[in-house]
């Protein structure tokens, strides 16, 4: 920028006042800036090529398989370590590998061999070979794994039954059934592996006979119960006919009348309280008692005696002359 | 070893370019590729004047424009460094604003590569001794 150069002129009292003066721009075309500063100092924009750009963004994350599967869909430590070397990840080497890891690689190891165990099992045709080559921890670790899957299945299963059972339990006995079903087809498929395949159908026989007789149980309990509701129904019955015969009888002592105790009991029998019916009844007799004393009353007083008018032999009327006539005509004749 | 490549497109916010380039006008105590002189006092005044002109904006000294114009124009109060060049102290340095599109490209690619003062000036002829 200090490059020496010859020095031919100086320059003084530089005025830009004049209406010619400018600042331009120039190229090297035109010879560039005479001040020598070719380039530009701060250029207030992207110096990003478009390339640049494009690649800016994309953003490209490198990452192991298990941890991407942690970061990205939220798979458990273990699980991802497992799940990606069943899809054939491959655990770079580790030069610093210190001692306490070890125990964790042994574990990993061991779920990978068991799921390995099991798929071999699933795929070969002897599987009685497979089980043969297996040392003692490999089929235990092996053993472990299907009693979880096993029971893991048991327990989908049995809620399913449940969850039928409670929505409809008329159709207990035809959803059973086709549990029952399925539970049979696993057990051939899986009988050849293990023994506690034979476990599982048990479990699953028991579950079966226990909602069977609890399904009898119910349905005994139902007979028994309407029994006894027909029971009570038959008392109540009786018990009313005792009342309305008790009621009725207390009625026809009070009330002589035939004609009248049929609808006075009626009109009784409407009363909903005893008490009702007992001061009903208490009405009735007083006003039976009431008109047994009139009428007795009346009987001996002289007011209803049936007198004659006595009439002597000199009071009869005498027979009038045309009346003597009429008479003596007539036994003429 | 397998390894996983996950892309992930993540979307960035690119700024409006503000087309605005920072030159050199004058170099003090230094002489130009004319041959000609300036001390730094004479480029202080110089941009003194300049900032209280018209600020006219030509290119190439040929045609006025209103392509850019002049936004800032100062001297370097110190020695610094900017987009990795040197500048001394008393630097006349000046922004333009660019106003036009194949213009602001020309001064990305180089094309237009800095600026030239056009004024009056008395001129004191040296010595070839000198």
């Amino acid at each position: 920028m200090t490059t020496v150069r010859k020095t031919k002129r100086k320059l003084t009292n530089i005025d830009f006042s004049s209406e010619t003066s400018h600042i331009a721009l120039v190229s090297p075309e035109v010879g560039g800036p005479a001040n020598g500063a070719d380039y530009a100092l701060v250029l207030k924009a992207n110096k990003f090529s478009k390339e640049a750009i494009e690649k800016m963004q994309q953003v490209q994350v490198t990452m192991e398989l298990p941890d991407f599967l942690r970061k990205f869909f939220s798979v458990y430590y273990e699980d991802a370590e497992v799940l990606a070397r069943l899809m054939g990840y491959v655990k770079p080497e580790d030069t610093d590998e210190s001692e306490p890891e070890d125990w964790y690689e042994n574990y990993i190891q061991e779920k990978l061999d068991s799921f390995t165990v099991l798929k071999s099992l699933n795929e070969s045709k002897n599987i009685a070979d497979v089980l043969s080559v297996l040392d003692e921890k490999q089929y235990l670790a092996m053993l472990n794994d299907q009693v979880l899957i096993e029971k893991a299945l048991a327990k989908k299963e049995s809620e399913e039954v449940a969850k039928a059972a409670e929505s409809d339990t008329s159709h207990i006995v035809h959803e059973v059934s086709e549990g029952k079903t399925s539970v049979i087809t696993k057990k051939s498929k899986e009988k050849h592996m293990t023994k506690p395949v034979t476990t599982e159908a048990t479990v699953e026989m028991v579950e079966k006979s226990v909602l069977v007789d609890l399904q009898k149980s119910l349905e005994d309990k139902s007979v028994e119960l309407q029994k006894a509701l027909d029971s009570i129904a038959v008392f109540q019955k009786e018990k009313q006919e005792q009342i309305t015969k008790s009621k009725t009888a207390q009625f026809t002592a009070v009330v002589k009348d035939e004609k009248l105790v049929a609808p006075i009991v009626k009109a009784a029998l409407a009363l909903e309280s005893d008490e009702d019916f007992t001061a009903f009844l208490g009405a009735i007799t007083s006003m039976q008692v009431a008109v047994e004393k009139s009428k007795e009353t009346l009987e001996k007083s002289d007011l209803f005696q049936e007198k004659g008018a006595s009439v002597s032999e000199d009071e009869k009327p005498q027979e009038s002359a045309l009346a003597r006539v009429l008479k003596a005509k007539q036994a003429k004749q | 070893m397998n390894k996983t490549n996950t892309k992930v497109q993540v979307a960035k916010a690119l700024n409006e370019e503000l087309k605005q380039v920072t030159y050199v006008a004058m170099l003090p105590d230094s002489t130009d590729l004319h041959g000609d002189y300036t001390s730094a006092e004479e480029v202080r005044k110089a941009k003194e004047s300049f900032n209280s002109s018209l600020q006219r904006a030509n290119l190439f000294h040929m045609a006025m424009t209103d392509t850019f114009e002049v936004i800032e124009s100062y001297i370097a109060p110190a020695d610094m460094v900017l987009n990795s060049q040197a500048v001394t102290k008393g630097t006349w340095l000046m922004t333009l604003q660019v106003k036009d599109d194949n213009l602001w490209e020309m001064v990305k690619s180089g094309q237009v590569n800095g600026i030239s003062i056009g004024a009056m000036a008395e001129v004191e002829e040296l010595d070839d001794t000198e």
